[in-house]
């Protein structure tokens, strides 16, 4: 099935849609990022956004939780009114929405332990060590990466500090997880491993994601519907299988590496 | 993990209250350097003219620093009242008929104001005013000699043609220079005056004249300052005029003399020659200028013992004459 | 309302921008809640780190300047002054200045380089969707650190740089330390030692703020944060010397008042 735009999805159901967003656009200076964007997000899916770099993919997640603010348009997430909130109803939402940065975005100052538990102690106001020690132990161990709980983030590989940074968003437990190019600058070993996250998180905690990428093969492992991002908008809809079929010379490049 | 943090704010805890201790101690230091803690007592001065005093500047007694000027504040007809907070202990040792002066505290340094303890029983008291002299400023004290130098020479230019008339027996003089005669007291009282000032007067040419010698020579701080600048000028301008001064004035006392002592003598016809009336007035006119003239002059040399370039030579030569 | 010119608007939308960062900044000041972890954290850093560097070039300050002016006023006789001298001179200009130049070196660089590279490296806003406030967490406890601990610093740099001069003039002439802390001290007064402490405050808020604004809105990548570290420093020195000349108009009003 391919679409040109899809304005709305009738296929589906509203109670099942965790983040919907209508006409959003936003522009820098003079350069329109995001033109006219409708897009749904469904309770449970993995949803893969590809696109070329500059694209405007980033934005995108980022105005879903307000790192940036729209220019105009409406965006649902999880029933809040994203661009009207005010603080204390942000700070409800986005401790529900995960966000996990391209750059992994560890606190260099802290070891990988503070990096985990910092959330817990700012959100949740735990501060029982015991309580802690068992999330953090728990989230990194969900990771792969118990050994290094000591260690500061610069003694870490690009792959383990990606990882980390994933733990450090699910440690909270949210329902919806934003991936920024979960494998951009990592080998295909490493990339396979974090895909395979991805998808062993959306099983276990049953999360909803949005995974920006470029990478085709990420998409192909991590993604149930994949969109096509370009110029700023939605350019085609489907599953991978059905993407790969383009004939759009544009989209075809992503799809014929 | 833990103990490095709180090792950490021992540190910091130890580094603020070091620093907070230091902090204090010097406000105490530089409070007790300006009896800020100490209990003080107010007394107020009220100065012609305080030649740059300052909020600050130290108040001496006996050349021990006892206070602070607090403020200085000019009021009415241009004359500034000086507030001098000065520490409690001290006020036992200043009395009610203390005077205060301008001074200053080196050569080149800040004004201070220089408190004379006094003589009477009763002790100052807080908010009383002391007296005050205010100090010739060295400008206004060249100005008064050379206006005593020229008064004293057109003086002796009249008293000169005066003499030189009446030994030639001109005028109605005689008629009224009686023995007991108003203007015969009046000439007598100038001529002792002039005596008097004749002395003075060349005494502090002497003394003026050594003290450039030595200045010359190179005795002393001052000298640095004086050969480099214009004040020799007016020094030498000041001693010209001190000594013609003293010489006319001798000259002029030895000549009235002669002519009290004529008249006294009776042996005249003096009484007839000075017939000229307007010449009379013009005499009278001339011998209060005399008058005038010697005490401004006196005025003169006791201003210039307080001036402060002067000071210590007086003080020197007074210590020398003791001897 | 008339189109500005590119360049004008510009300047004038970052000159909004500052004035909003120093209103927000001053407001952090007073409203809780406050992070007294990190305070403590940046105080240790700002102050305690840098006292060995504030000691050391302030006892060599003291000692320069001491043997430099001897010799103008032993010409005039007047050597005993040089206590008095030096200890106006300190307490008056040359702590505050040293301490203040060398933070804004120190700190500054430190404090944008940090806060740029958090920044380029989505540290902030991984901050941010986490629920923190980054600006009250990184920039607030800074600009207080610094503005709390630049007077201590101060004391530290009068107290050291008039023990060098002291050293100076003992091995000169050996004079006694009683002495020469009348003759130093007997010179000061209240006012000097306020609007020192009064300046060197102004001074750390301005290295703060200064440090924080370039860090905080680092842009571009690791260049950006290398131009951030120097318009800190070149800033704060400038905005330094300027603070120093109103302040020293304002006493010298007092002083005269």
């Amino acid at each position: 099935m391919k679409t040109e735009t899809i304005p709305t999805l009738p296929s589906v159901g509203e109670s099942e849609t965790v983040v919907k967003i209508r006409n959003l656009n936003k522009s820098f200076g003079e350069r329109a990022v995001l033109k006219d964007l409708s897009i749904d997000l469904r309770q449970g899916e993995n949803l893969v956004v590809i696109g070329k770099s500059g694209a405007g993919k980033s934005v995108l997640i980022k105005c879903l939780v307000r790192l940036i603010e729209p220019d105009s348009g409406e965006i649902n997430v999880l029933g809040f009114d994203v661009p009207r909130l005010d603080v204390k109803q942000l700070r409800e939402l986005r401790l529900q929405v995960g966000f996990s940065f391209q750059g992994s975005a560890l606190y260099d100052s802290m070891t990988v332990r503070e990096n985990l538990e910092f959330p817990l102690r700012r959100n949740l106001g735990i501060t029982n060590q015991e309580e802690l020690n068992q999330a953090v132990e728990e989230s990194l161990a969900d990771v792969g990466l118990s050994h290094t709980i000591e260690q500061y983030p610069t003694e870490l590989s690009g792959g383990m500090k990606k990882r980390i940074g994933i733990a450090r968003t699910l440690i909270l437990k949210p329902k919806i997880m934003l991936y920024d190019e979960p494998t951009a600058g990592l080998d295909p070993i490493t990339s396979g491993e974090i895909n395979d996250l991805i998808v062993k998180f959306r099983d276990k905690y049953n999360t909803s994601s949005i995974i920006i990428t470029h990478d085709i093969s990420s998409a192909r492992a991590t993604g149930d519907r994949i969109v096509a991002l370009l110029e700023g908008t939605i350019k085609m809809e489907g599953t991978f299988d059905e993407m790969k079929l383009t004939k759009d010379p544009e989209l075809a490049q992503f799809f014929n590496y | 993990m833990k103990t490095n943090e709180v090792q950490q704010n021992l540190k910091l805890g130890l580094f603020t209250t070091l620093g907070i201790v230091i902090f204090l101690l010097g406000v105490y230091f530089v409070g007790s350097q300006n009896s800020v803690f100490s209990k003080t007592f107010s007394a107020y001065a009220i100065f012609k003219n305080v030649e740059g005093l300052n909020k600050g500047d130290g108040v001496w007694l006996s050349g021990v620093k006892i206070g602070i000027v607090k403020d200085v504040r000019i009021f009415q007809d241009g004359k500034v009242i000086v507030h001098l907070s000065l520490k409690d202990k001290q006020n036992e040792f200043i009395k009610k008929n203390a005077t205060a002066t301008i001074g200053s505290d080196g050569l080149v340094g800040n004004k201070i104001v220089v408190i004379r303890p006094g003589d009477v029983k009763q002790i100052l008291q807080d908010n009383d005013t002391i007296n005050s002299s205010s100090p010739t400023d060295t400008q206004e004290l060249f100005d008064i000699a050379k206006d005593v130098g020229e008064n004293t020479r057109s003086l002796t230019e009249d008293l000169k043609l005066l003499v030189a008339k009446m030994n030639k027996g001109e005028g109605a003089v005689g008629e009224m220079l009686n023995d007991d005669g108003v203007i015969s007291k009046d000439i007598r009282f100038a001529v002792a005056k002039l005596k008097e000032t004749t002395i003075q007067t060349s005494q502090a040419s002497a003394q003026l004249n050594s003290m450039m010698n030595k200045l010359n020579n190179g005795e002393g701080l001052i000298n640095r300052l004086a050969t480099d600048t214009t004040l020799v000028t007016v020094f030498n301008e000041t001693f010209d005029n001190v000594k013609a001064v003293s010489r006319n004035a001798a000259s002029m006392s030895r000549n009235l003399e002669e002519v009290v002592q004529k008249l006294n003598n009776k042996e005249n016809a003096v009484g007839l020659i000075l017939t000229d009336t307007a010449f009379a007035d013009k005499l009278k006119v001339t011998v209060d200028n005399a008058k005038s003239a010697s005490i401004k002059l006196d005025e003169n040399l006791e201003a210039m013992r307080h001036n402060f370039l002067f000071r210590r030579y007086f003080k020197k030569k007074a210590k020398e004459t003791a001897n | 309302m008339a189109e500005l010119p590119v360049s004008m608007k510009k300047i004038l939308l970052q000159a909004a921008d500052v004035a909003k960062f120093v209103g927000k900044t001053l407001s952090y000041f007073v409203k809780p809640p406050f992070e007294v972890k990190e305070i403590l954290k940046q105080c240790f850093a700002v102050g305690y780190r840098s006292l060995f560097l504030i000691g050391f070039t302030s006892f060599i300050a003291g000692v320069v300047f001491t043997r430099q002016s001897r010799p103008s006023l032993a010409s005039f006789g007047a050597e005993s002054w040089l206590p008095s001298l030096v200890s106006q001179a300190v307490v008056r200009a040359l702590g505050p200045l040293i301490t203040a130049l060398i933070c804004a070196g120190k700190l500054g660089s430190n404090i944008s380089a940090e806060l740029g590279s958090m920044r380029v490296s989505e540290q902030i806003d991984a901050m941010e969707v986490s629920g923190v406030r980054p600006f009250s967490y990184l920039v607030s406890s800074r600009v207080i650190a610094t503005t709390v601990m630049l007077p201590i610093l101060v004391i530290y740099a009068d107290l050291i740089a008039l023990f060098g001069s002291y050293v100076t003039v003992n091995s000169i002439n050996g004079s006694s330390l009683s002495l020469f802390i009348n003759e130093a001290l007997g010179s000061i007064t209240y006012l000097d030692i306020f609007s020192s402490i009064i300046k060197a405050i102004l001074f750390g808020y301005a290295i703060g703020v200064i440090g924080c604004y370039t860090g905080y809105y680092a842009t571009g990548g690791t260049m950006g944060v290398g131009k951030a570290a120097n318009s800190a420093v070149v800033t704060s020195m400038l905005s330094i010397f300027i603070i120093e000349l109103i302040v020293l108009q304002f006493v010298t009003f007092l002083r005269q008042g």
